[in-house]
């Protein structure tokens, strides 16, 4: 099974943030989300996924929680921290700069 | 603030509830894989094809399990600790693998352990004074004169020139040696007192214990008696009572006054006990003394200037004391002051072997670990499918590495202790052997340093040897491993170059190692045959020192040696007794400027540096010193006759070559000084009075009648064992003077080989490094044979099936084994050339790269690796063909 869209590592973390910035959701919910919202363009490898997950959790930008899922089924749910949200914020302006500049590059004849 | 708060609280949960972390990501997965399932059935498809799906897309749960481990961080602690876990059952349960490596490396370790300990106290560690790296000795370097005898101690007049002339010194100490004969306790014993300027110990940094040092004022002429004392001397001899200070003491007869005792630990010059003021006394100061060179100089820089720059003050001062003393031939010597640091001063001459010596065991470390290294190398083959299995399950090659280098760095670790006992039993015995020649040996201990030393290179030995089997082995997945069988595989011909490799570079080490052993036994053998000028066989020595005091005029002095001389030679089995003012080997003794009455040379050349020693008589008997032409000093020369000399025939031929040297003239001191013209009645072969290894200078022997000596030793030669007539001699000074100790009593061989005592032991440790390479390599080299041989059993099977004899099984296994001697030995060669020529200051009448040494070792490596492989080889053509073809 071949990745459909290679993601940067980075872009999966911010993807990720971006996700969970509205409502806390779990590793599935985000997986969808994403797809959904990128017009099924965008799939998250699980096996990407809930390393991220991990890692975001261990840098501190995002905390976990168990809660009740669906059909009375316990989810872990990931948030924002504060810091994760300033990182969030920080991190998409260094993402516009940066798809702004590709984008020049390429549209100059 | 609050994130790292966080972060630390998360890292501690995943430490200590581990269990529960690992719940809740099993429960995570598990949740995502259900959900996967749903969404499948959802669509139509059934519950089982639904889950082998998800399963397939999610793509290896404990993969992505170890990941988000991975992701926690702490995780390479808990790896660690696993792999410790993992590693000691691993050890345990190769016992005897465990036990051959641990003894190698501790062997290993436990060396460089012991020799960087006494390296450590020797070398390493700084002078146990105040800023020692500010303090210098200052020599009177004579150029002319050459090697080895070109550096001569300081006279009274010079000292005089460099306190005066010198900008770069706080201060310059002159230290004159001198022994003190004691009444301690009734019996008189002979201490070891050194004459100093008042103010070494303001250079050296020292302060009385309690009490006080010598003042200015008590380094002139004329000042009251007055001693220190050491804080053994005080204890042994005054039983640790303060009171002595202040008190008076009787030391060779005359009554000093104690003003103070030296701290326990205050050591210099190294063994002085007592220590008096040095008072020159105008005859020491006239110009007549500028040629008598006995003090030794010790001086300490100014703290705002560097070594180099006192060296640049020392030329002026050297220039300015040639144009003041035109009549001295300074400049005909090349004469300039040196200064040597305090410490090389102390190590110099052990220095270079020391550090030969560390290289030696460095390199016996080395083999060792190629040894455990070409061990472990058999066994991660045997392991091959443990680790394909650990890889299919999850595991990163990285993680592998790591695994495989904690058993190994836990291996060198049990080494590292195993290699403390053994360093601490084995620097207790170095110590022991070398505490005569090593200074400051008496200091080594396994200390701080050392321990982290032996931690460090017990880690990087780990490493090392470890690295090898660890790369090899997590190469790849290797798909025939986990299928089983894989014997045959491709990957274990890698592991065999390797296996090869490592034996190459064993034989080539241990090359190195026996050649340098080599090499320096056959300097020592060599010199053991250099002819001295004398015989040292049966001759029984011992020294005297009359005090100056009770023995004030030159008769009582004559008389004292006369007596005890006279009672000697009445003892039974003594043919021939004597005095000399100093013994062959045994220091470098006074020497002095003499004047030749000859036209051979031009005028400034003959005055030559000359060794002087003052005889009785009987000396050049008893110490089997061969007569060239002329007589022996005898009876006849008394004080009332007219003076004579003898002297040595290096002497004699360099200054009347072509002519009877008998009967000719000469006189001490420069040309203008009116000492007496002395006759030469009689030439002597020449003896090597300084070491063994060189001429010494040109010899010239006074008469003890003309030109009394308070310290002399005698010579005793009997007819047999000189040692038992020890006791007898003692009697008879006795007799002579009852409060007169005799010392140093020793034979002659024992005195020549108390000066070979540090080749001897540098050549006896380095013969046990490169005896113990040699061992190391041939258990190496039949450990790999033997796993060779043993891995084609069925390759030999099938030969002796096909028709092969005995002979050929055995030659092919043999030839193998020699092949890769031959490799080892060429590499070894070429090493040794580059090596062994850091050897050349210890070498004898020996090239660096002497061929019979290197042909002789290269031999016996060769033998001795024949043997390890015939060994393997001889069990390799019992295997019955039948059973070795079943086996497959």
């Amino acid at each position: 099974m071949s990745k459909p869209t290679d993601l940067v590592q980075g872009t999966l973390d911010l993807l990720i943030l971006k996700t969970i910035a509205l409502e806390p959701m779990h590793g599935w919910g985000i997986a969808q989300r994403i797809r959904q919202v990128s017009g099924e363009v965008l799939q998250v490898n699980q096996g990407s996924l809930y390393p991220a997950l991990h890692r975001l959790e261990q840098s501190g930008w995002i905390r976990a929680k168990w809660g009740e899922s669906d059909h009375n089924r316990r989810a872990k749910y990931y948030a924002l921290t504060p810091a994760g949200r300033k990182y969030l914020e920080q991190e998409r302006t260094n993402w516009q700069r940066l798809s702004a500049a590709i984008g020049l590059v390429l549209e100059t004849p | 603030m609050m994130r790292w708060f966080y972060k630390i609280s998360l890292r501690l949960r995943s430490l200590f509830r581990k269990t529960r972390v690992e719940k809740e990501l099993t429960d995570e997965l598990r949740f995502h894989l259900e959900k996967l399932i749903e969404g499948k059935v959802a669509h139509g498809v059934t519950p089982e094809d639904a889950r082998y799906a998800a399963l397939r897309e999610l793509g290896g749960m404990e993969q992505i399990k170890e990941e988000c481990r991975d992701m926690r961080r702490v995780n390479y602690l808990e790896n660690f600790l696993q792999d410790v876990r993992y590693g000691l059952r691993q050890l345990r349960r190769n016992a005897g693998f465990t036990v051959v490596a641990v003894l190698t490396l501790g062997l290993g370790i436990g060396a460089n352990t012991a020799i960087f300990s006494v390296v450590d106290a020797v070398l390493l560690r700084p002078l146990p004074y105040r800023q020692p790296d500010h303090l210098v000795k200052i020599w009177g370097n004579f150029a002319g004169i050459g090697l080895p005898n070109n550096q001569n101690s300081i006279s009274a007049p010079e000292f005089k020139d460099l306190e005066s002339l010198n900008k770069s010194f706080t201060g310059v100490a002159a230290i004159s040696g001198a022994s003190a004969n004691l009444g301690v306790g009734g019996t008189p014993q002979r201490v070891q007192a050194a004459v100093v300027s008042p103010s070494l110990f303001a250079i050296l940094g020292a302060k009385a214990a309690f009490g006080r040092t010598f003042l200015p004022e008590e380094g002139e002429a004329g000042h009251e008696n007055v001693v220190l004392l050491s804080y053994g001397l005080w204890r042994r001899g005054f039983g640790g009572e303060p009171g002595v200070v202040g008190s008076r003491l009787k030391i060779n007869g005359a009554s000093y006054a104690v003003v103070g005792v030296m701290p326990a630990g205050f050591q210099y010059p190294v063994d002085a006990e007592i220590w008096a003021p040095l008072a020159f006394k105008p005859n020491d100061l006239t110009p007549a003394n500028r040629g008598n060179h006995g003090l030794e100089v010790l001086a300490r820089i100014k703290p705002e200037l560097s070594l180099q720059q006192a060296r640049e003050d020392m030329k002026a001062v050297t220039k300015a004391v040639e144009d003041q003393n035109k009549d001295y031939p300074y400049a005909q010597f090349q004469f300039a002051f040196t200064l040597t640091p305090l410490l090389d001063e102390m190590v110099s001459d052990v220095q270079t072997a020391l550090w030969i010596l560390t290289g030696a065991v460095a390199l016996v470390l080395l083999i060792a670990c190629a040894n455990v290294a070409s061990l472990l190398l058999v066994r991660a083959s045997a392991r091959e499918r443990e680790m394909a299995v650990r890889m299919a399950m999850g595991a990163s090659r990285p993680r592998l590495i790591r695994q495989m280098l904690t058993e190994s760095v836990l291996l060198s670790l049990l080494g590292g202790v195993a290699g403390l006992l053994i360093a601490h039993w084995g620097l207790r015995a170095l110590i022991a052997l070398t505490a005569s020649i090593l200074p400051r040996v008496a200091a080594a201990s396994l200390s701080g340093t050392v321990l982290v030393f032996t931690m460090l290179i017990s880690l990087g030995t780990g490493i090392l040897f470890g690295l090898a089997p660890a790369l090899h082995t997590s190469g790849e997945v290797k798909h025939e491993s986990l299928k089983g069988g894989g014997r045959t595989s491709t990957a274990a011909s890698v592991s065999q170059r390797l296996r090869h490799a490592l034996i190459v570079a064993e034989i080539a080490l241990s090359l190195v190692l026996l050649n340098g052993a080599g090499l320096l036994v056959k300097s020592f053998l060599r010199l053991q045959e250099v002819d001295g000028g004398f015989r040292p066989d049966h001759v029984l020595t011992m020294s005297l020192s009359l005090p100056e005091e009770k023995y004030s005029k030159p008769e009582q002095v004559r008389a004292f040696y006369r007596d005890v001389l006279d009672r000697v030679s009445k003892l039974p089995g003594v043919q021939a007794t004597g005095a000399v003012s100093l013994l062959p080997l045994s220091g470098s003794g006074s020497s002095g400027t003499t004047t030749i009455d000859t036209q051979a040379v031009p005028p400034d050349a003959a005055t030559p540096e000359a060794d002087w020693r003052t005889v009785t008589p009987g000396y050049f008997r008893a110490m089997g010193i061969a007569l060239v032409s002329g007589r022996y000093i005898d009876e006849r020369d008394s004080d009332q006759s007219p003076p004579v000399a003898v002297v040595d025939e290096t002497l004699a031929r360099t200054y009347w070559p072509r002519e009877d040297a008998v009967g000719k003239r000469l006189h001490r001191g420069g040309v203008s000084p009116t000492a007496p013209w002395a006759t030469v009645v009689g030439v002597v072969r020449h003896v090597r009075y300084r070491t063994l290894e060189a001429q010494s200078r040109v010899e010239v022997y006074w008469p003890e009648a003309q030109n009394a000596a308070h310290s002399m030793s005698l010579a005793i030669r009997t007819s047999s064992d000189p040692h038992q007539l020890a006791v007898a001699v003692q009697k008879e000074v006795a007799a002579v003077d009852p409060e007169q100790p005799a010392y140093q009593i020793r034979t002659m061989d024992e005195v020549v080989e108390g000066s070979l005592v540090g080749r001897r032991l540098a050549m006896l440790l380095l013969s046990i490094f490169s005896g113990a390479a040699l061992l190391l390599a041939a258990v190496g080299i039949y450990g790999i044979m033997a796993y060779w041989a043993s891995q084609r059993s069925n390759e030999m099977g099938i030969r002796r099936a096909l028709g092969a004899q005995k002979g050929d099984v055995l030659g092919l296994v043999v030839g193998q084994g020699v092949k890769l001697t031959l490799i080892g030995v060429g590499i070894g060669i070429i090493g040794a050339l580059a090596l062994t020529r850091s050897l050349s200051s210890l070498l004898y009448g020996v090239k660096p790269t002497d061929p019979p040494t290197f042909i002789a070792v290269s031999l016996i490596l060769t033998a001795v690796a024949l043997v390890a492989s015939y060994i393997p080889a001889r069990r390799a053509t019992r295997v019955d063909p039948m059973v070795a073809l079943r086996y497959e």
